[in-house]
């Protein structure tokens, strides 16, 4: 990639106490492309996402190039909802969109905005569903229709498809390609579903708490960073028709 | 205040009013009770969310030790402030400090705290006792309707204020951050600032009120109403207003019940929260009674007519989805 970069990390260091959570990472996340970050269970993913969003505390530098609204996009892996708590997907909305306290009223901006979020992630008949009872597939696009709020310029998801079976996992990834051709938004995304990533990302990073290395899919595929990191060797099957990129292997 | 207390005494003696409201420390338990009763409510759909019920026992707990700390270094009887709200707001900071720095959890850490406090406490009690009469300090434990002074009015009254102003403003950001600390700050809220200031909020509330409701019962007074509301609402707006009402109703009635009783003031606001609780989980059971035929029925055809499990109607949008990609394909 010949860009600048949208988003710069230089020899970024995460420590807890003695132990090295992140270890000398840098890498570039250039503007309009879907980059993943993969790596094993422990690797430092999350902490590496933290850190991109300022809530971790850290040596080397982070910057980011804006060029247009400055916005970050988050979306969590999970959330803590309990059960019992009776908050609907338009509750959740009204928290983070409107700044009068929910139980003052609703605001009519704030409203407009959800429906139009709901509706760009095919989840406008979620609005007055119980959080607590959406299914896992659900739940994510509610989690990303809210970082659409304010029009973010980078989107970071943190393993946004734990929880999604093999059908949603691809209409997910529909979704976030839709994103990001239409919308021009830069995805930072964290996964450990290796085909599913190799076949959507623009560019794939891995990592082990330090970074084994970066590349586009077909230079992932083909180098030996994912068997070192995962232990798992290349099926010499053919990629899937159409819908993968030429010379991606399959994975198991 | 010699006003409202007029004004309460000549309804009292029209008949507009029970009786009981002809005497001045009825009058200022009522309103402190309208003050802290609200406040308490809605303090508690936040506290359950965060689920920081125990460490409002603890600070309960540790505010009896401040009250004894206040008598042993001098502070009259019944006007130990510096005691009272020094320690709780003390103790609030350390409990969140010490769970924040180590990876102990929660409950373990309020435990500790809380333990170590009561025992402190029970020591100080010993030497106060040697003083003051023990009866005098029972009405911490259990609450009194007689001890709230002119000056603990306005003191609630200030701090009653203060806190409304902060819960509202911290309400968005703080129940988001229930659910996500990194979504609250990735929405430029500060996770760590917010929950501090709210942990001091709810540790100058509950220290307001315990003259009233005394130290063993006022978790009860904020977890009882929002649990009641939760079994009957769906949306958090609903929820917040029901649970101020269950415990400003609650309240108002357990102070009436206490002042024709012999009742402490605590035990008696908390049986009536009690009983508010029942009655909506009746009403809960009741609204689910027809949803559990319904689903007991579809369940006997599903079984009869397929001999097949009933499966949930696929999401409309990923089939839509779904349908996209197969045309491409």
């Amino acid at each position: 990639m010949s860009t600048a970069p949208l988003i710069e990390i230089r020899d970024l260091s995460v420590r807890r106490g003695r132990a090295p959570i992140l270890d000398d990472i840098s890498l570039e996340v250039h503007p309009g492309t879907l980059h993943a970050l993969l790596g094993p269970n422990g690797a430092g993913k999350t902490t590496l996402v933290q850190s991109l969003l300022g809530g971790m505390p850290h040596r080397g530098s982070i910057r980011y190039h804006f060029r247009k609204q400055q916005n970050i996009g988050y979306v969590p892996q999970r959330l803590e909802l309990d059960p019992t708590l009776p908050i609907r997907v338009q509750d959740f909305f009204r928290l983070m969109m409107q700044r009068r306290a929910v139980p003052l009223g609703s605001s009519a901006v704030a409203r407009t905005q959800m429906r139009r979020l709901l509706a760009l992630t095919g989840t406008e008949h979620l609005e007055g569903r119980s959080m607590a009872t959406l299914s896992g597939g659900e739940l994510q696009r509610i989690l990303l229709a809210q970082a659409l709020h304010p029009d973010p310029e980078v989107l970071i998801l943190d393993e946004p498809t734990s929880s999604i079976d093999e059908s949603g996992r691809q209409a997910y990834g529909d979704l976030l390609s839709r994103l990001r051709d239409a919308h021009q938004v830069t995805i930072f995304m964290v996964s450990h579903h290796l085909r599913w990533v190799l076949e959507l990302a623009d560019e794939v990073s891995v990592l082990d708490r330090r970074l084994i290395q970066s590349g586009s899919p077909a230079e992932i595929a083909k180098s030996n960073a994912i068997e070192q990191v995962f232990g798992l060797a290349p099926q010499p099957t053919a990629s899937r028709g159409g819908s993968g990129r030429a010379g991606v292997s399959t994975w198991i | 205040m010699d006003l409202i207390d007029d004004l309460f005494r000549h309804w009292a003696q029209q008949g507009y009013l029970p009786a009981t409201f002809a005497h001045d420390f009825m009058v200022r338990a009522l309103l402190a009770g309208l003050i802290v009763g609200p406040l308490l409510g809605g303090m508690g759909t936040m506290i359950v969310a965060r689920k920081l019920a125990f460490f409002t026992q603890g600070i309960a707990h540790a505010s009896l030790t401040g009250v004894s700390l206040g008598l042993l270094f001098g502070e009259p009887l019944g006007e130990t402030y510096a005691g009272l709200y020094g320690v709780a707001l003390l103790c609030a900071l350390l409990m969140l400090y010490i769970r924040n720095r180590t990876r102990a959890a929660s409950d373990t850490v309020i435990g500790v705290v809380l333990a170590q406090t009561m025992a402190l406490g029970i020591v100080m009690l010993v030497l106060v006792t040697k003083q003051f009469d023990v009866h005098q300090i029972e009405a911490m434990l259990f609450g009194s309707l007689l001890t709230i002074s002119e000056q603990d009015l306005v003191l609630i009254g200030v701090i009653g204020a203060v806190a409304a102003l902060v819960l509202i403003g911290l309400y968005n950001p703080f129940m988001l951050m229930c659910f996500n600390p990194a979504l609250a700050a990735s929405r430029r809220a500060h996770p760590v600032a917010i929950e501090y200031l709210f942990v001091l909020t709810a540790a100058l509330v509950v220290s307001a009120s315990l003259k009233l409701i005394g130290v063993l019962l006022v978790l009860a007074l904020v977890v009882l109403p929002a649990a009641a509301a939760a079994n009957i609402v769906r949306g958090l707006s609903a929820y917040f207003w029901l649970s101020v009402l269950i415990a400003t109703l609650s309240m108002v009635v357990g102070l009436l019940l206490a002042s024709y009783s012999s009742l402490p003031v605590g035990a008696a606001v908390v049986l009536c929260a009690s009983a508010l609780y029942y009655l909506t989980w009746l009403f809960k059971l009741i609204a689910a009674l027809p949803d559990a035929r319904q689903t007991e029925t579809s369940a006997k055809v599903g079984t009869t007519s397929s001999h097949r499990p009933v499966r949930e109607a696929p999401d409309p949008s990923l089939a839509r989805t779904a349908a996209t990609q197969e045309t491409k394909r």
